[in-house]
């Protein structure tokens, strides 16, 4: 870093404030980069640099919702953003989400005439919990149908480097025609926390009035951090770096795979496993999700019920183990400690008077 | 295969991506046409010179990404599906928008009066210079905290209002150097100086709201309340600052946005009769009253008066003040103090904007702050400016004698004189000596009713000599032009 550190001593007046989507060279990185692994199709102009993900959304939202307006939402999906969006005044639009991820045959049949849909919020490349990736076929009928229809989709592309055999689709954003994508990507799976930068390309037509609203929210970020990251990418070590974590994630996965199938055998109903840090598993028990959790803190296992991913009735005993800090030798005691400890709890409440 | 397909052996693109990439474009293009016979595998292996397993996986990729089919006996073929085509929108396309569908709050965006302030000379005013800034110890707190990678607070701390050590340090600081009278609880950390004003206005304001601002005063705040939906109305300010009895003439007034430390561009300092009656009128009202302590740092004659909020008994005062003026450009960290009522809605609203800030940035300024660094930094800066504020101040009285009137109050970093020329205001600020001294007209903080010949210049962001050779040259370019 400290090559950046004195670049910026001659930094001199070179436009630290005048660029509200951040530092040029930076966008440059991005925009390149963003080509390179996810065919997004962008000039650095149109690529914006975010201090943080959720005003990203913010900026958005603001600027094309009234109180009211609709937005189509994968049901199960990103609970952060159902809630600013609803924050925000809007009305959430459940799609279901099938293994080709969101059904966007029944966005089209259901929602087209009765109600008018502002936006699309969608993650193509793995949608949160389910794992699922959006169909080829399904981006095209999406983006059709939004450039019919005047929709813009945000298309968060989360969690888009780290896929298992699964092959990698191109950005809805490099498909997209129609000027109708706002194309969203942050490094938070790679970097956090030492970058918390939430990256945006924004589409031609939306150039003017993000960029006022990004002044209104932040109008410049520190410029260190962003010098550091552009030589990041563009030497190449952040690709490096997603190689050399994806190896030491597969053998992670592996090894939690491993020791559910083990340990838990028929208790667990494993899904989702192609991308991410996460799989999915419904998981046959008599407790209720809060007891599982309970018992997977206690064994050292980081698993979350996916109940806050519902905005309608969440299908219950379906749950996300992360192996991002799994450590293979200790993963098989987590899991064989989290049995036994379901199986105790489910003794208790058989024993209890009444159960 | 009605394509020409040619691997560039130099490219970093590894060939069997190479192949993959031209196939799908020409699908995409409609080159390739559906349900047509790609060459067998070994004859394009052949073709290219490349291997028959990179020829499969290119196939294999498209296969599984629906671009191709797979047909026993037949071999691989163009999938049946329209593909539409992956030209990126054009600017032309782009620049048909009228019909964007954006909400009231997005068309008060792309409305906005002009260009973005960035773009004029206002940015310049008000920035601190960058070679000011205390690089090479930022440098080394920062390195220090990054080293600490077991440090726990790194991952775990996750309260929207900011890091506790660093509430602490600069609630101990503003009580000491500012007496505003708060907890560490009341304090909160914004990663960004501008999101404190957005959030509050959606907090407290509807659309049409009035709030008060001082007139002159800062355009980029008026700017900012009007986008926000506020029904923006200035109030008169002199110099002992907003004329309180006049903003008691409107008929409902949620907020007003004040700066009794420093007044840009008149320089006054709230006085202590008015600071005393605007918080007896925001007591009975209940309206709110956001402090921007700007420049508070920066006076030259003594010691500054106590923070408006010190005063305030009601909870009616929302402090702002950020180490923009030290730090930037490293640093963008925005403080905000909130009376106890406001914690709860602040909180909540907060956490739908930012729940994380940067850990190790507010580790290093914790440090700066605890370690007397940050006082240091004030005084070394201070003692800067002021001399660069003598050097302004002498040189104007030296070249311009008694036709230019400096304002009289020592503090912050831009002076504001008024010269009495036939030469308009828009020519004298685009002569070259002007362009030098980074001058521009005041006229922009002005709501209505400019005042000619009135001009601000950023003397802190000159070196001394670089002021008394601009200043000579404006003389001499502006004299002739008869000054009175």
């Amino acid at each position: 870093m400290a090559r950046q550190w004195s670049d910026l001593e001659k930094l001199e007046l070179a436009g630290y404030t005048t660029d509200p989507f951040g530092y040029r060279p930076l966008r440059e990185a991005l925009a390149r980069y963003l080509n390179r692994a996810r065919n997004v199709q962008c000039t650095a102009q149109r690529v914006a640099v975010f201090g943080t993900k959720r005003l990203r959304l913010d900026a958005i939202a603001r600027v094309l919702l009234n109180p009211g307006d609709a937005i189509a939402f994968e049901e199960p999906g990103y609970p952060e953003a159902a809630a600013l969006f609803s924050a925000l005044g809007a009305n959430l639009l459940p799609v279901r989400v099938d293994k080709d991820g969101m059904v966007v045959e029944r966005l089209i049949q259901e929602f087209d005439k009765d109600q008018a849909i502002k936006l699309v919020y969608v993650t193509p490349s793995h949608q949160d919990p389910t794992g699922a990736t959006l169909s080829l076929d399904r981006r095209y009928r999406l983006l059709d149908w939004a450039r019919e229809n005047r929709v813009f989709i945000i298309e968060d592309d989360y969690d888009h480097e780290y896929l298992y055999g699964a092959k990698r689709l191109p950005s809805l954003q490099g498909l997209d025609a129609g000027d109708r994508v706002i194309y969203l990507s942050s490094l938070w799976k790679i970097l956090f926390p030492a970058v918390k930068f939430g990256f945006m390309v924004v589409p031609h037509c939306l150039e003017a009035a993000i960029q006022q609203s990004k002044y209104h929210l932040e109008r410049s970020m520190p410029v260190a951090e962003q010098m550091a990251l552009a030589d990041f990418i563009d030497e190449g070590h952040l690709e490096r770096y997603i190689r050399k974590s994806q190896s030491i994630l597969a053998v992670r996965r592996r090894a939690l795979l491993y020791a559910l199938s083990k340990h838990l055998r028929d208790r667990v109903i494993i899904y989702g496993t192609g991308a991410g840090t996460h799989i999915l598993v419904r998981l046959k028990t008599g407790l209720d999700d809060r007891q599982v959790e309970e018992c997977a803190e206690q064994a050292n296992l980081s698993l979350l019920s996916t109940r806050p991913f519902y905005r309608g009735r969440s299908p219950g005993d379906e749950f996300m183990i992360s192996f991002a800090n799994v450590f293979e030798d200790t993963v098989t005691n987590s899991v064989e400690t989290f049995g036994a400890l379901v199986n105790q709890q489910e003794m208790v409440l058989h024993s209890e008077p009444g159960a | 295969m009605s394509i020409d397909l040619q691997l560039d052996h130099n490219s970093a693109v590894l060939p069997h991506r190479q192949i993959s990439d031209a196939i799908r474009q020409a699908i995409i293009e409609g080159k390739l046409s559906a349900s047509e016979v790609l060459p067998p595998v070994r004859t394009l292996a052949q073709r290219l010179g490349v291997s028959r397993a990179t020829v499969l996986r290119s196939y294999g990729d498209l296969v599984s990404q629906g671009y191709l089919d797979a047909a026993p006996g037949r071999g691989t073929l163009v999938a049946v599906r329209s593909f539409g085509p992956i030209l990126p929108a054009s600017p032309e396309q782009a620049h048909n928008c009228q019909d964007l569908m954006l909400s009231p709050y997005g068309q008060r965006l792309i409305q906005g009066e002009g260009p973005l302030e960035s773009e004029s000379g206002l940015a310049v005013v008000g920035r601190p210079p960058i070679g000011l800034v205390p690089i090479n110890l930022w440098k080394d707190l920062i390195c220090k905290h990054l080293s600490h990678r077991s440090d726990r607070r790194f991952a775990t701390d996750r309260d929207e209002f900011g890091l506790k050590p660093l509430r602490e340090a600069y609630c101990a600081y503003v009580r000491r150097a500012r007496a505003v009278n708060c907890a560490a609880e009341n304090v909160v950390v914004f990663s960004s100086r501008e999101l404190r004003l957005n959030l509050l206005c959606r907090l407290l304001l509807e659309e049409g709201d009035i709030v008060a601002v001082e007139n002159p005063g800062l355009p980029r705040i008026r700017q900012r309340l009007w986008t926000e939906g506020a029904n923006v109305v200035p109030v008169r300010t002199d110099f002992q600052g907003l004329d309180v009895d006049q903003l008691k003439t409107l008929p409902s007034c949620k907020l007003v946005y004040v700066t009794p430390s420093h007044n840009e561009p008149t320089g006054a300092v709230m006085s202590p009769n008015r600071r005393r009656k605007l918080l007896d009128w925001a007591a009975d009202t209940g309206a709110f009253i956001i402090e921007d302590d700007c420049d508070s740092e920066f006076r030259y004659d003594g010691r500054p008066l106590p923070s408006l909020q010190a005063l305030d008994t009601k909870g009616s005062v929302i402090h702002i003040s950020d180490c923009w003026k030290i730090l930037a450009p490293v640093l963008k960290l925005g403080f905000m103090v909130v009376p106890d009522c406001l914690i709860e809605p602040v909180r909540r609203a907060k956490a739908q904007l930012e729940q994380e800030l940067p850990a190790i940035d507010q580790l290093a300024l914790t440090d700066f702050i605890n370690n007397g660094h940050y006082e240091k930094s004030i005084r070394r800066l201070r003692s800067i400016y002021a001399s660069r504020r003598k050097t302004t101040v002498d040189a104007l009285k030296r070249s311009f004698g008694n036709s230019i009137l400096i304002a009289p109050e020592s503090a912050g970093l831009n002076i504001t004189v008024r010269f009495r020329s036939t030469m308009p205001d828009r020519e004298i600020v685009q002569l070259p000596a002007s362009r030098n001294l980074l001058m521009i007209a005041s006229q922009p903080y002005y709501a209505a009713n400019p005042v000619r010949g009135e001009f601000v210049i950023p003397f802190a962001q000159l070196e001394e000599q670089e002021i008394a050779e601009g200043i000579k040259m404006l003389s001499a370019e502006l004299l002739p032009s008869a000054l009175e």
